[in-house]
């Protein structure tokens, strides 16, 4: 009896001292791993002014009130749709970095060959918190690319904006363009003017009493995926 | 191992998830350039002539911002006489204009417009356009009125 109690004692012992062993060899270390996307997000920023303009000067040939150039920020229309009809927006783009930004929208009433018009005191400014690439296009009201024209060095660009074939809107090329890559880190952001001109070396593309319209996208991309 | 495993996984997903996801913003700046009209209208044909039983016929036709007068002269029994007709303009167009004017007619005879680009007319403004005809027998005398931009 007292033999059966020394092998009970002892077993007992061994299955102690093996459950111990296994317990060390169990332990296990947690990694908590916590990922805080940042944010893509232009806007524009300032207070836009338009400034009717003849050869370099302020003001209408001969000082003449005929046409009318306003400027202002309001909102027009879903933004990304247009860059997304137009292919400006990759398919891996995420839909979630969109937001819903006010829009530069500009009116020539009354216009006539040799009309300029010069708008201001606009910037793009980085309100998200990764840098950002920017890409400027031009699209027609059908949100198709349009390519403008360079002319005289770069200076002129013309763009035909009803697919006529003949271009009849001149946007300077101090205008916009002057954005195309241009990087801007968080909080950053970069003034430009938007110069536009009904040529009247390209009058015959003129017509009277007609609408042209046209639009021009701005698209922030991440730094480092910029096409 | 396992715990280690799915850690290891987790992070691929996210790496793979954050390489795909191309973060953009859009903003878009719309522009319309809405053009006006140059235009005008005959409002007033007048004319004097030298002897009352000249007759004159006048035949005005319109092409674009182009009028194409003919200005038929026929003094009585083939003689000679001198006629003024007076075309006033309207600008109906919607910006300032100016009207160039050009008249010709058959040899022999003298046919002249004045002024021959008018003064800048303003929308709704008039202006008048003299066509001096002197004729021996009957002629014809051809005005052609086309409005322009002030500011070419």
């Amino acid at each position: 009896m007292k033999k059966y109690q020394m092998s009970v004692l002892a077993v007992a012992t061994l299955l102690v001292a093996v459950a111990t062993a296994f317990a060390l060899w169990a332990d296990v270390l947690k990694i908590h791993l916590e990922v805080n996307t940042g944010n893509v997000d232009i806007e524009f920023t300032g207070d836009p002014r338009a400034i009717e303009m003849h050869d370099g000067l302020p003001g209408e040939y001969e000082g003449k009130d005929v046409a009318s150039c306003t400027a202002e920020f309001t909102e027009v229309q879903d933004e990304e749709a247009a860059a997304a009809d137009a292919g400006l927006l990759p398919p891996s783009w995420n839909p979630s970095s969109a937001n819903a930004d006010v829009e530069l929208k500009i009116v020539i009433t009354n216009a006539y060959p040799g009309y300029q018009c010069k708008i201001q005191d606009v910037n793009v400014k980085n309100v998200g918190t990764i840098p950002v690439k920017l890409l400027v296009k031009i699209l027609d009201q059908d949100h198709n690319v349009i390519r403008p024209e360079p002319h005289f060095g770069g200076f002129v660009s013309y763009i035909d904006t009803d697919g006529d074939g003949c271009t009849e809107l001149d946007v300077d090329s101090s205008s916009f363009f002057t954005l195309n890559g241009t990087q801007l880190h968080p909080d950053e952001s970069q003034s430009f003017t938007v110069v536009l001109r009904l040529p009247t070396e390209r009058q015959q593309c003129i017509a009277e009493q007609t609408t042209y319209t046209f639009y021009v996208v701005i698209i922030g991309y991440q730094w480092n995926e910029f096409p | 191992m396992k715990p280690l495993t799915t850690i290891a996984i987790a992070m691929l997903i996210t790496a793979i998830a954050t390489t795909a996801a191309l973060m953009a913003d859009t903003l878009t700046t719309k522009i319309t350039a809405k053009t006006g009209t140059i235009d005008l209208n005959l409002q007033t044909v007048t004319r004097t002539c030298g002897k009352v039983a000249t007759t004159v016929t006048i035949t005005p036709t319109k092409t674009g911002n182009t009028y194409t007068i003919q200005i038929n002269v026929n003094p009585p029994g083939a003689s000679s006489d001198s006629c003024t007709v007076y075309l006033t303009y309207k600008n109906t167009g919607t910006i300032p204009i100016k009207i160039y004017t050009t008249s010709s007619t058959s040899s022999g005879n003298t046919c002249t417009a004045t002024p021959t680009t008018t003064g800048q007319i303003h929308p709704r403004g008039t202006e008048t356009v003299n066509v001096y005809i002197s004729c021996t027998g009957s002629c014809t005398c051809t005005a052609t009125s086309t409005a322009k931009s002030w500011n070419q």
